[in-house]
């Protein structure tokens, strides 16, 4: 899982907004690793063998 | 599952004593309680002594010969009365040489323990699928004190955070940054409280 740098740039300051109103920001993660070689760091890892099998 | 921490409780008479542990390991764990009703002679025998001298409390004596089921229990009694008999036959065979306990065919169930074993109504057989044996113990007449015990070890329930119970904002999903920025601005300019706003899950490329 990467963050979508394009789509949701700049949302540290996003946050520290919600900060000073005294709001809390949740992020859904669905904490795997997409099996997709044209996601670079599934690709990486798989090329380095950094995977345990 | 994973990252579980099984605990069993068994109950006495009322006030009577509570015991339990705590079972440590992490691993795939496989928990399971059966009730079985039959009971060798000598169990009926030691079951006999220990309710003259009250020490054993009825819900764990549940047999046809002894008849201390308590009145809402009859309607049960029939199919414990049928199992507890099979069982017994089953135990009588093996005992008398009858069947050979190795051979599955003949649907026998093997005695689980030595036959001078005490057999109880209640079992419970507990499998880590990797560790090792470590539990913690804890006995105590009162409730309240026995789950003080149990709550020393393992820590006490925080309190929800308040932000918590709040409300919470969420859609699947916003667009950009800016639409938040936006949904935000909104609840302030319509006097709409809320504490906590949810991202979900497109705000990940590649999940």
């Amino acid at each position: 899982m990467t963050w979508d740098p394009k789509h949701f740039g700049k949302i540290d300051e996003f946050i520290e907004t919600l900060e000073q109103k005294k709001r809390n920001l949740v992020v859904i993660v669905d904490p795997h690793i997409k099996n997709d070689n044209y996601y670079p760091f599934f690709y990486n890892a798989m090329q380095n063998s950094k995977f345990i099998t | 599952m994973y990252g579980s921490w099984p605990f069993i409780l068994a109950k006495y008479k009322e006030d009577f004593l509570l015991a339990g542990f705590i079972w440590n390991n992490p691993s795939e764990t496989y928990v399971k309680l059966t009730t079985q009703n039959y009971y060798n002679k000598t169990q009926l025998l030691i079951n006999e002594t220990l309710i003259n001298n009250e020490l054993l409390i009825n819900d764990t004596l549940i047999n046809n010969e002894t008849s201390i089921n308590s009145k809402e229990n009859i309607s049960n009694e029939t199919t414990t009365n049928e199992k507890y008999s099979t069982e017994l036959e089953k135990l009588e065979k093996l005992e008398r040489g009858e069947v050979n306990k190795y051979d599955k065919s003949n649907n026998l169930e093997q005695p689980k323990f030595e036959e001078k074993l005490i057999k109880t109504d209640k079992k419970t057989v507990w499998i880590s699928e990797s560790g090792i044996i470590d539990i913690s113990l804890f006995a105590d007449p009162k409730i309240i004190n026995f789950y003080f015990k149990f709550h020393k070890l393992i820590g006490f329930a925080n309190l929800p955070p308040l932000f918590s119970l709040g409300y919470h904002q969420s859609r699947w999903n916003y667009k950009d940054t800016q639409d938040l920025i936006e949904v935000d601005k909104k609840f302030d300019e319509h006097n709409i409280p809320y504490d906590t706003i949810w991202l979900d899950i497109e705000v990940i490329i590649y999940y």
